[in-house]
């Protein structure tokens, strides 16, 4: 009898196998890719696809019930309140205000409110009858908790919260925050602010909020799981029982996951959102600007960076194009500003006026004294694959000005170390964020933006004019007054050249056709307690 | 048998045509490259070094452009007539990234065996000679080593190195040297105490002259097809720790940083891992068929049986 154990090959024999298993693979790889079915999705006047709206025409209303399974590229970092929290996890608590797509401040926990003409004092009327997911009432006293702990915190990037010299609480729903300086742009700090119950802000292990969504646990690296927060103040919402976030870093595994049915809604590679953004009965692609751009910074105090002329010449080195067409597949438009088309500093003159241009650029060095072969790091973020193709781009095209880039890409705590201290002596290719508030609050926020502690160590005293620009920015009211700044804060922006804008970022999301109502905020987050499942 | 009887003439004369066969008989080395040179499987892992060999070498003449020229516009093309293999995604040629992608794996082989494995056997060496204190060292200097997974003790050395193709190689021939210092030191013992071991020592020959002249040069053909398995091992490693972004940088080739950097791409651009891919298993294949026929051409039984 002939078994496996009896079976004997001969070497022609495993020849010929393995020269036929090559020619087969050999062949699949000359096939020709099947064409991309043409994308069908309807997209409503936001930009953003409304399933099932493509085939029927109707809007669907809104059902309860189901479990929301988003699958997220990066964890919680904290429980925190008072820091970034990331898509999922602002859903457990509010905010006094927010703003809606349109840039209007619509009521939160807040009613309403009265502003002060010289903009020195907000007074809020909170709503009655909110509670906190322990049964604590929302009170005065809370908010003003929540805005002072803002406030003595390090690194929460709520430094808005000194602008209050006093926070009164004159009754149980009436909070009245006063600075001694205008404060046209306090909305952008209220759309940050989360307000915590006072007892468990502090509590590395708990989140008491007043949101949608109450949170059940986080197992750190591995899943966020929020229940539907049955008591909410806005009636019948959240239509969710609930969000679990599993955090898959691998953005291969993340795809493979979200197409095997693991995801209801994921964060997937620009490829993967491609090809999947053309199956439109399966899939439903969103894009939204969250306020992120990307940007190639340097550090500003290590020559030759440190000649401003020098950097100027690298505006015109900076292949933008090739960035927003070849490596974002056009999902996004080229800019040397970092900000969104809706912006009120968004200027199409200026994030147009230094088109990729090496000649140009080898002239300003030359003009800055630049000459000789220049060496330089450049350091990213390891787990951007995007990131990572443009700066071998860049690395070509420096390499034509004499300019030799040795990349080192970082996993996010050594990146965030080298950057945030100065500790790398070349460049750093990433981005910002909060561009989609005041551009006086985005060059307060963004530690790219920023004029003090920026990533590229732009510091006094060739910062003095910039922070005295800035800072009239977030304290002029007159709207004409503050047109002329965004102006002014663009051109202090390309004549420092402490960061080089590439583009504004566009999010991307993707979602079975049986998530319906995700939309955004502008805060970085989704309103999940509007989202619902088919 | 007595002197100038015709049993004693054919004796002699059969000593004599002994003592002249063995004069013209291939030296032992020589025959057993022969006999793998015979051997198909041999053949076709020499013949798998050799083309890529020269390929690496050849590289700048046969390659159809410069594998870091980035072609705008043609961007994750498939395989066609102006770029054969296709182009990835920033526009370079696949065809010639996967010729040059052949130095890296190549010269870190090679550094590996010549590093790694000279160090290695000459720790054996003297560790199987000499026996006692020295020996005990030694040893427990390798069992350390081998206590560290080889990846690990990869990215402790390009840690404090820095990422390279030579780094790469220092830090894989480092993890090879006590491998290969095992083998060096159970062939010397087995040899140490043969009866021309004993006869050098007698004429008067160091210890050093005794390890490298009479005792190695009979050592050797076990050493050989170790060799050829830790240049098969090396490939690997190289890969694999370029494949981890600590090898070979861009914009220079390694097959390993193509595959890892054809992650993103596989659902639509397969080909931007199959070409490094295919051509990493065939160097592979090409070593792991030419240590077999090594083995099996230094195997004792087989060379005594005449096969």
């Amino acid at each position: 009898m002939t078994t496996l154990a009896t079976l004997k090959l001969s070497r022609r024999s495993a020849l010929r196998l393995v020269a036929a298993g090559l020619g087969t693979v050999a062949l699949a790889a000359c096939a020709p890719i099947a064409p991309a079915p043409a994308a069908t999705v309807s997209t409503s006047a936001g930009g953003n696809p409304t399933p099932g709206q493509a085939a029927t025409g109707a809007t669907p209303q809104p059902k309860s019930g189901g479990t929301l399974r988003y699958g997220s590229d990066v964890d919680v970092n904290r429980l925190d309140p008072h820091f970034r929290l990331g898509d999922v996890y602002y859903t457990v608590y509010d905010r006094l205000t927010q703003y809606d797509v349109n840039h209007t401040v619509q009521p939160m926990l807040a009613e309403s409110w009265d502003i002060a003409t010289d903009f020195m004092s907000i007074k809020f009327n909170l709503r009655k009858g909110v509670t906190f997911h322990n049964g604590a009432e929302l009170d005065s006293a809370a908010v003003k908790f929540n805005s002072e702990r803002a406030r003595d915190l390090p690194n929460t990037q709520l430094d808005e919260a000194k602008w209050w010299t006093s926070i009164e609480t004159p009754d149980k729903y009436t909070v009245i925050f006063r600075s001694d300086k205008p404060r046209p742009l306090a909305f952008d700090f209220f759309e940050f602010l989360n307000i915590a119950e006072p007892t468990s802000a502090g509590d590395p292990l708990k989140a008491v909020g007043t949101g949608p969504f109450k949170f059940v646990e986080w197992k750190q690296n591995d899943s966020l799981t929020l229940t539907k927060n049955a008591n909410y103040w806005q009636s019948g919402k959240p239509y969710l029982d609930g969000i679990v976030m599993s955090v898959v870093t691998n953005p291969q595994a993340m795809t493979t996951q979200f197409e095997a049915g693991s995801h209801d809604v994921a964060i997937i590679p620009v490829t993967d959102f491609i090809r999947l953004r053309d199956q439109p009965a399966s899939y439903a692609p969103y894009t939204f600007s969250a306020g992120n751009f990307s940007c190639l910074g340097m550090n500003c105090q290590v020559p030759p960076w440190d000649n401003k002329q020098a950097r100027q010449a690298l505006l015109y080195a900076v292949d933008r194009g090739r960035w927003a067409t070849t490596i974002q597949h056009d999902l996004e438009f080229p800019s040397t500003l970092p900000w969104p088309k809706t912006s009120p500093a968004y200027d199409d003159a200026r994030a147009n006026a230094f088109q990729f241009d090496l000649d140009k650029a080898a002239a300003g060095l030359k003009a800055a004294g630049v000459t000789g072969p220049q060496t330089g790091d450049v350091i990213m973020q390891n787990n951007n694959a995007e990131l990572n193709a443009f700066a071998q781009v860049l690395q070509s095209d420096f390499a034509k000005l004499g300019i030799t880039l040795t990349l080192k890409p970082q996993d996010v705590a050594s990146y965030l170390d080298l950057v945030n201290n100065w500790k790398y002596k070349g460049f750093w290719l990433g981005g910002g964020s909060f561009a989609q508030l005041d551009p006086g609050t985005a060059f307060t926020k963004s530690r790219a933006l920023s004029v003090t502690g920026n990533s590229s160590a732009f510091t006094a005293p060739a910062n003095a004019a910039a922070v005295d620009l800035v800072g009239r920015a977030t304290t002029e009211i007159d709207p004409a007054k503050r047109k002329q700044l965004y102006a002014d804060l663009n051109n202090m922006l390309l004549d420092e050249v402490y960061i080089i804008g590439m583009s504004p970022t566009t999010n991307r999301l993707m979602a079975t056709t049986k998530v319906h109502g995700i939309a955004p905020t502008l805060h970085s987050a989704q309103k999940w307690w509007e989202a619902w499942l088919a | 048998m007595a002197v100038g009887s015709a049993s004693g003439i054919v004796a002699g004369r059969a000593v004599v045509a002994e003592a002249a066969a063995l004069k013209h008989s291939p030296h032992p080395l020589n025959a057993a490259f022969e006999r793998t040179w015979r051997n198909p499987l041999g053949f076709f892992g020499l013949l798998i070094l050799g083309v890529l060999v020269l390929a690496a070498i050849a590289a700048p003449l046969i390659s159809p452009y410069d594998p870091i020229v980035q072609h705008q516009g043609k961007e994750l093309l498939g395989p066609n007539s102006q770029f054969w293999l296709g182009t990835d995604e920033l526009g370079r040629d696949l065809l010639s990234r996967v010729i040059y992608g052949a130095r890296p794996s190549l010269v870190v082989a090679l550094m590996v065996v010549v590093i790694g494995g000279g160090l290695g056997i000459v720790a054996g060496l003297v560790a199987g000679y000499f026996g006692g204190l020295v020996n005990a060292v030694l040893m427990r200097l390798f069992d350390a080593m081998f206590a560290f997974p080889p990846i690990l003790l990869g990215f402790v050395i390009i840690a404090a190195l820095g990422p390279g193709t030579t780094q790469v190689a220092y830090a894989i021939a480092l993890a090879v040297v006590p491998t290969l210092g095992r083998v060096a030191r159970s062939l010397v013992l087995k040899e140490r105490h043969r009866d021309y071991v004993l006869a050098a020592r007698c004429t008067g020959a160091g210890s050093a002259r005794v390890m490298f002249l009479h005792v190695l040069p009979n050592a050797v053909s076990p050493m050989i097809v170790n060799l050829a398995l830790i240049m098969g091992f090396s490939v690997l490693a190289e890969a694999s720790l370029a494949f981890l972004g600590l090898g070979t940088q861009p914009p220079t080739p390694s097959w390993g940083a193509m595959l890892n950097d054809s992650r993103a791409y596989l659902r639509n651009d397969p080909w931007m891992a199959i070409c490094p891919g295919v051509v990493l298993a065939l160097l592979l294949l090409g070593l792991n068929y030419l240590a077999d026929a090594l083995r099996e051409a230094f195997d004792p039984r087989r060379v005594n049986a005449g096969f």
